[in-house]
């Protein structure tokens, strides 16, 4: 079947045609309108060209690829050097273009006929059809819309022909503004046009094959068209990539002739859109062996270990963008050298072994989407960017007024001489306001090498009063180290007889033991509590073999201070990994412990023996996402996942093994200033499940792949944008609940009074979103728990309380 | 991908024991045969896969890592339900983790042995036979155990007795090997024991009756095709 595309819906050609580029206008970044009213010269087409949005063959959109040619300015000469026909179009009035076929109305008897005429020269008659809409770069979601770009705005194409076990043959369009098009592919068996062309190469030559003895198939045909016009390169150094009209440096970087991985990076920038984007040269190769250490991963260790240098080449000449994963799963532009690893027995054994393939193939592809998100910002990140990069196909999203977040030059790190500017030089006391101190470490953190948060952190964790005097300091320091010095000496008295006789005597040896046994693996990589040079004091330890060293005992020590001290709750595992990151930047027990003390208040709650603070976080956790992100949460119900259980680790130890050391030490300065909300470490948890949704919707049906995913994340996390992906979230939160608030202001209907009232038993305040008419509305009545998200004040928990359901010793 | 599963039964395990007896460490000799002195805590939940062969059968063991710490009992409870066979692990250096002692137990926490599971509401360590009385309270009756004395390989600071390790094994009626993961000693062994002992119980059993209810095997096979893609 054929070449006889359905005819288009809409009345009027143009109108249809243009009515659909006209929707779509802000999904690609149109810079030239042939609105001559006479349209386009069809040079040639193909039919049966389709886009897959989906891995479901029912979603593949059938099509045309064509190369059209637009009038050229006046008086503009062809510029390229290498073309063949005299009087041929410059490249950028050469479009390369793929319709739909619904979008064609009464130009597809045109496409249809171009189709059939015998490629081997252009058609004589000139043909015309309307123009579809010109782009230079493709942006967001996957196309399913008509496209055309200048031939002169492709850098390159990476043309797959068709194999086993990738059945179509393709094409991608990367762009010089270092992004890609959909896929495209070649539905050879049905395209009329290649079938007569291989039956008629079968006739000449009884030889079906092409030049290089493949099968003649449709993308061949799109080459030889191109090669009509323009000069086309293939890569050396990754066979399946065509350069267009490549420049000097970059033919010989990658071109034919090139050798080994040439280190020169090929900055592109895009004028029209006026940012720097970095474009073929994604992956320098220093910073790709450096991100993709695949330490866990063993497809990614593999793969690293067999073909990094084909990955490396590879990423010179293509740049991924930002996709779903199931669109770089579905794009050839993965390596044919890794698909095949991906084929390999080996590699096969590897992935059987876990749990999903699927898992793997998803933290893979968000890796490369992560790392050319990385290139291409350089660590530069704007307020734009974020917004960009959140403007999903969700739909509904509204832009943050640009001005309300300049972020870029409030997130300089603040330095000690910074921070003591802040201060009167007289008396010590804050000259400054409190929130002003806070919004600059919120934004910036603290300097993490000169010892500013020796300092600073006393403040955020409020062991010192924020308008004290440093006379004030000094003294509150001294008593503070006397009372540690007491508490100290209590326990160790009692540790001389080996903890006493009795049920409390017991439960103290317990606890020593559970202190000792945790102590010995906490942060044990960060060089102070790395060294084992110290002989064990107690030759019963279990680690008196081992060794220890001088910090990991003062943590011990810390540590069952804070068990006597608060033996309501007493020690509790998890509470060693809050406490090193506190002594690591104190290096003074005493000043650390009371540290530690005031961070525990906050987080006391989480160690309750009923659990009941970790449910609540939890709770308002899915609460959160509900409200942010319904799609999302509705597919996490699907896959039994809302118990959002795959958060505990990060909420109770707050992100420490998410995290990079450095970065912990970062980010919990961050949230101790509560400067937006005492629950920021929810957004952060909203933020890294918002940049994986895409990934999570597409790939992990079940709780068990869920929580494999995430807990693999664990130090991979970049910080930075997840901190601005948070205060986006945030802000965008809040205003929600500013506009739902003011809409209910208004008196409500008188129809249906309360009905928006129903809560769901048990669970949660939310309403049914079935019941009543203003299902809106509905949706977005808010919890208690979701507005207390807008709280800054600490939740501390009464003594009584934890003395209730703490679970310590306290009689 | 093709739709073609690499497994014939998918079995769901748990280990559980006081925090600090090598569960985590076990996992990892067992799922990557590798070992290394943990360097971290285990804090919420993990779990492991490999997949080995049982009479010719394709078996995929999904293993559940717990946080060990006896205030966290709420979470690892409600992994016990899914669970078709438990680990109890403890350490044969560590007299707590194995047997609280007695006199303390049954004097001042008579609290501590009560017979419905719900062990001690005041309780910071929970040692083996506490640990048992909460798997017959959570998980699905009739799950397979085994008992797994950890660090056998550890003689000088051995506290708790190969014969010790047996009899309360024959108390509770369950198997039991000591193990190393360290030495890599019946780690093995121990694994495919359990999972031997749950394919008789569940697969063949299903195969004698097949109406009975062998809802776990049935959801693995089913499942099985979903998630391979």
């Amino acid at each position: 079947m054929t070449s006889d595309p359905p005819r288009g819906r809409a009345g009027s050609p143009t109108g249809s045609f243009y009515a659909m580029s006209d929707d779509e206008e802000g999904e690609y970044n149109t810079i030239t309108h042939t609105e001559t009213g006479r349209g386009v010269k069809l040079l040639y087409s193909k039919s049966k060209v389709y886009i897959h949005p989906t891995p479901s063959a029912k979603d593949n959109i059938p099509g045309y690829i064509a190369l059209l040619q637009q009038k050229g300015a006046p008086g503009e000469r062809p510029t390229s050097s290498s073309s063949r026909i005299s009087n041929s179009p410059a490249s950028s009035d050469l479009l390369l273009a793929w319709l739909p076929e619904s979008s064609l109305g009464d130009a597809a008897g045109i496409y249809v006929k171009v189709d059939l005429t015998d490629g081997d020269s252009p058609p004589k008659q000139t043909f015309l059809v309307p123009s579809p809409p010109t782009v230079t770069t493709h942006r967001g979601s996957i196309g399913h819309y008509a496209f055309a770009i200048p031939v002169s705005a492709i850098y390159s194409l990476l043309v797959r022909p068709p194999s086993v076990g990738w059945w179509f043959g393709s094409l991608v369009i990367n762009t010089r503004a270092g992004d890609s098009f959909p896929a495209l592919f070649f539905h050879d068996s049905e395209c009329q046009s290649t079938i007569l062309q291989k039956k008629k190469l079968a006739r000449e030559s009884f030889d079906p094959f092409g030049e290089n003895g493949q099968v003649f198939w449709g993308g061949d045909e799109v080459l030889r068209w191109l090669r009509r016009y323009i000069h086309i390169e293939r890569s050396g150094a990754e066979p399946n990539i065509y350069l267009v009209e490549p420049s000097k440096e970059d033919s010989e970087g990658f071109g034919g002739k090139a050798s080994s991985s040439a280190p020169n990076q090929v900055g592109r920038s895009n004028s029209s859109r006026g940012i720097s984007v970095r474009g073929a040269a994604g992956a320098s190769p220093a910073g790709s062996s450096a991100t993709h250490d695949g330490g866990m991963d063993p497809v990614m260790k593999f793969v690293k270990e067999t073909g990094w240098n084909i990955m490396e080449k590879f990423s010179k000449v293509t740049t991924f963008t930002r996709k779903t994963a199931q669109d770089i799963m579905d794009n050839p532009k993965i390596p044919p050298q890794v698909r095949r690893l991906m084929g390999n027995p080996e590699v096969q054994t590897i992935q059987n072994e876990f749990d999903s393939a699927r898992i793997y193939l998803a933290r893979w592809a968000m890796g490369i989407a992560e790392q050319s998100e990385r290139d291409r910002t350089q660590r530069i990140w704007t307020a734009r960017d974020v917004m960009e990069m959140e403007d999903t196909d969700v739909g509904e999203f509204e832009l943050l007024e640009t001005s309300s977040m300049s972020l870029e030059d409030r997130r300089n790190c603040v330095t000690l001489k910074e921070w003591n500017s802040f201060f009167d030089r007289h008396t010590g006391r804050l000259s400054m306001t409190i929130d002003e101190v806070k919004e600059r470490i919120f934004h910036g953190g603290l300097d993490p090498d000169d010892g500013v948060r020796k300092e600073a952190w006393l403040f955020l964790l409020g062991v010192y009063d924020w308008y004290s005097t440093s006379e004030e300091r000094r003294a509150q320091l001294a008593s503070l180290r006397d009372e540690y010095v007491k508490l100290k000496a209590s326990w160790w008295e009692r540790l001389v007889d080996l903890g006493g006789d009795g049920e409390e005597g017991e439960w103290w040896r317990e606890q020593r033991g559970r202190i000792e046994k945790d102590v010995h693996r906490t942060d044990r990589t960060v060089p102070i509590f790395a060294g084992e040079d110290t002989p064990h004091p107690d030759p019963n330890s279990p680690f008196a073999s081992v060794g220890t060293n001088v910090h990991m005992e003062q943590l011990k020590d810390m540590l069952l201070t804070y068990n006597g001290y608060n033996k309501d709750l007493g020690y509790v595992q998890g509470m060693s990994d809050l406490l090193a990151p506190i002594y690591a930047v104190m290096q003074d027990d005493a000043i650390a412990f009371w540290g530690f003390q005031r961070f525990m208040d906050r987080m006391e709650r989480n160690f309750l023996r009923d659990q009941s603070g970790m449910r609540n976080q939890l709770l308002t956790l899915d609460h959160l996402v509900r409200f942010m992100d319904p799609r999302l949460h509705a597919h996490l119900e699907k896959a039994d996942s809302t118990n959002f259980f795959f958060f505990f680790r990060m909420l109770l130890v707050w992100y420490k093994r998410e995290f990079k050391w450095m970065d912990t030490l970062h980010l919990w300065e961050v949230l101790w200033t509560d400067y937006l909300s005492s629950s920021f470490h929810l957004f952060i948890a909203l933020a890294i499940l918002d940049k994986h949704r895409d990934v999570i919707m597409a790939h992990l049906q079940h709780f068990d792949e869920v929580l494999k995913y995430m807990n693999e994340l664990s130090e991979t996390i970049d910080l930075e944008s997840t901190l601005i992906r948070a205060e986006y979230l945030f802000r965008r939160f809040q205003r929600l609940i500013e506009a739902i608030d003011k809409k209910q202001n208004f008196p409500a209907p008188r129809t249906r009074p309360n009905s928006s009232q129903t809560t769901r038993p048990g669970s949660s305040s939310l309403p049914q979103q079935t019941n009543g008419k203003a299902p809106e509305q509905a949706n977005k009545t808010i919890s208690p728990e979701l507005r207390k998200l807008l709280s800054r004040n600490v939740e501390i928990l009464p003594r009584k309380a934890v003395h209730k359901r703490g679970d310590g010793f306290a009689i | 991908m093709s739709g073609n599963r690499n497994y014939d039964f998918l079995i769901k395990l748990l280990l559980i024991g006081d925090s600090g007896v090598g569960k985590s460490c076990c996992l990892l000799r067992f799922s990557e045969d590798s070992f290394t002195p943990s360097f971290i805590t285990t804090i919420g939940i993990d779990f492991k896969i490999r997949t080995i062969e049982l009479d010719g059968k394709r078996v995929k063991l999904q293993i559940w890592d717990t946080a060990g710490q006896e205030r966290f009992r709420t979470i690892t409870t409600a992994y016990y339900r899914g669970a078709m066979g438990i680990l109890l692990v403890y350490d044969v250096t560590d007299q707590r983790s194995f047997e609280s002692y007695a006199p303390i137990g049954l004097l001042v926490l008579p609290g501590r042995r009560v017979s419905s599971g719900l062990a001690a509401d005041t309780g910071f360590c929970i040692d083996i036979r506490t640990w048992f009385a909460n798997v017959e309270q959570h998980a699905t009756e009739g799950v397979n155990k085994i008992l797994i004395g950890n660090k056998c390989d550890w003689e000088e600071k051995r506290v708790v007795s190969t014969e010790q390790g047996e009899a309360l094994a024959k108390e509770l009626g369950i198997p039991f090997l000591e193990v190393s993961a360290k030495s890599n000693i019946n780690i093995d062994k121990a694994f495919y024991n359990l999972a031997s002992d749950i394919k008789k119980r569940i697969i063949d059993t299903s195969k004698a009756d097949p109406s009975s209810s062998n809802v776990p095997v049935g959801r693995a096979t089913t499942e099985a095709g979903g998630k391979c893609c």
